[in-house]
């Protein structure tokens, strides 16, 4: 039961107009592990991650998510599902507060209807505390610099990643999307988001990675996946696959 | 000149609860709409229609359809009238994103404004509709302008502190994540369509309450009360008073209101007054948004 994939890539094709970025792409991800997506720019490894997570259609082959298709399911339809994702540009809600975003990822929060919303609003003043408590300590849990009630553009870039990390924690995610968690962060934020990283599947949260920090890659991910002009090029265990010679080459022209 | 004032405070009551109804999907979910003053005209005609006619209307047989109910029943068809109206154009609409969805509702605001003025056997088109019902709330019979104060001042009351609850409630935080960003909302699953035909449905449906306020206030309406000119207006008071918050609608309202009516006593001549007037307007808003694209007290550049 274990060693079911949560998630089914098969024959993943993904054109735009002339160019094809990605040629029959497949890969699965073991529930619990950390899996890695490496490979030169341009290899196609976010738009593989997008087209997983809906934002982009794919042309041909088929997503499962334990076992269910979907592809061509809204995007919203599929972070429902319980796949969370970070964006390359981590994308927080600038003009929010760092509660206020994490408020927005709490699965008992009713953000989703207008009448919902007005249904409870007379126990609003009773609700509102604790959904404000709990937001509060996954900002602590996630290490998110305190103060929470301030816009979340006012957070440095290394916590405003945090952040994202703290939403997607706050969902109850059980399948997470990180596209570059680490690009552009001081050796103590990789630390930390290494330190996250670990909590997190030791929760049993399946976690897949675009990453071109390699000591971090060997680091967090059981497995990797190389990816090459489209194509899978390589997969195994991290150590192996960031060890081949030829994979050195064509990573980091060593 | 008190009349004057009652008459300026009951415009102020109409325009407020329809620019909280815009600033519900403007200042919260981030969409620039160009059709309200339609929502507003479908609620005012459908209000008019479900009151006038009965044995003694002069329009039986003139108009298509025409019903004799009572004020607070035709109010709330102009409610439901507005509400489908915004469902209707809200689903076409919504498929589009940015530049395409402003047209989309431009569009739409013409098509309004196309029907009312040719659909003549609707509501005799160019001519309008004249001798509306004063309103009879359960016995109340509102005939003075204080008492339209009092009718309007209720109105708001009963609508406002929804749109505010709105506003507060989890529905409107994930509008503000939407108007943030609408990928990053989606990952989190919240549904960009919904949400914003939500938004959308609650705006027509206020918005169509206005309409049938208006109607009964002024007892004749014609299809240029309803045209792209006051949608844009409608947008403008947003544009001056701001969006997002609570304190910038009803800024906006009573700036643009009482604006024109201030420049009315600033002597200038009367055959150039009201040139001149659409002028400053013009002159205000272009100098707003090049300093103060916030508008007055607004949370949210609409830019």
């Amino acid at each position: 039961m274990m060693n079911e994939p949560i998630l089914t890539i098969e024959n993943l094709d993904k054109r735009f107009g002339d160019v094809a970025v990605l040629r029959g792409v497949s890969a699965s991800l073991l529930p619990g592990t950390v899996t890695a997506f490496v490979g030169p720019n341009g290899a196609g490894k976010t738009t593989l991650f997008h087209a997983i997570t809906g934002d982009l259609v794919p042309d041909g082959g088929a997503v499962m998510l334990r076992g269910n298709p979907i592809t061509r399911m809204a995007p919203w339809k599929i972070a429902r599902k319980g796949l969370g994702k970070m964006f390359q540009d981590v994308r927080i809600f600038e003009n929010l507060t760092a509660i206020e975003n994490v408020l927005l990822a709490l699965h008992d929060h009713p953000g989703q209807s207008a009448w919902a919303s007005l249904a409870e609003a007379p126990f609003r003043r009773r609700l509102e505390p604790g959904l404000v408590r709990e937001a509060k300590s996954w900002l602590e849990k996630a290490g998110v610099e305190p103060p929470y009630d301030r816009p979340a553009e006012l957070l440095s870039f290394g916590n405003k990643k945090l952040l994202a990390l703290a939403r997607l924690m706050a969902g109850k995610f059980d399948l997470l999307l990180l596209d570059e968690p680490t690009a552009g962060l001081s050796p103590i934020m990789v630390n930390r988001i290494t330190e996250l990283i670990r909590q997190l599947t030791d929760q049993g949260i399946t976690i897949a990675l675009i990453e071109h920090n390699f000591s971090f890659v060997a680091d967090v991910a059981e497995r990797a996946y190389l990816l090459q002009e489209g194509q899978i090029h390589d997969y195994g265990p991290t150590a192996e696959v960031l060890a081949k010679e030829e994979n050195r080459e064509m990573l980091i022209g060593l | 000149m008190e009349a004057y004032l009652l008459h300026l405070l009951i415009m102020i009551g109409i325009y407020s609860i329809l620019s909280y109804s815009m600033n519900l999907v403007t200042g919260f979910g981030g969409l620039l709409i160009f059709c309200l003053a339609g929502f507003y005209g479908i609620g005012a005609y459908a209000h008019t229609l479900l009151q006038v006619g009965g044995p003694e209307s002069q329009f039986i047989g003139e108009l298509l359809f025409s019903a004799a109910l009572p004020f607070p029943v035709a109010l709330l068809g102009a409610a439901a009238a507005g509400g489908l109206a915004a469902l209707l154009i809200g689903s076409v609409a919504l498929r589009f994103r940015g530049d395409f969805f402003v047209f989309t509702t431009l569009g739409f605001q013409m098509i309004v404004f196309v029907v009312l003025y040719n659909w003549t056997d609707l509501g005799r088109g160019a001519f309008g509709i004249y001798g509306i019902p004063r309103p009879d709330v359960f016995g109340w019979e509102v005939r003075e302008l204080w008492e339209y104060v009092v009718l309007v001042g209720a109105l708001n009351a009963l609508i406002l502190p929804v749109l505010f609850l709105l506003y507060r409630s989890p529905f409107g935080l994930s509008l503000k994540a939407l108007r943030e960003n609408e990928r990053a909302a989606e990952s989190l699953g919240i549904s960009a369509f919904r949400q914003h035909l939500s938004a959308l449905v609650v705006a027509g449906a206020c918005s169509g309450i206005a309409g049938g306020l208006f109607a009964s206030y002024v007892t004749y309406i014609d299809p240029t009360s309803f045209g792209l000119k006051e949608s844009i207006f409608i947008v403008s008071l947003l544009l001056l008073g701001g969006s997002g918050n609570i304190r910038g609608p009803i800024l906006g309202v009573v700036v643009m209101i009482l604006l024109p009516e201030a420049l009315r006593f600033a002597g200038l001549p009367d055959s150039i007054a009201p040139n001149m007037r659409e002028i400053i307007y013009g002159f205000t808003l272009v100098i707003l948004m090049y300093w103060r694209p916030k508008g007055l007290a607004g949370d949210f550049a609409l830019r």
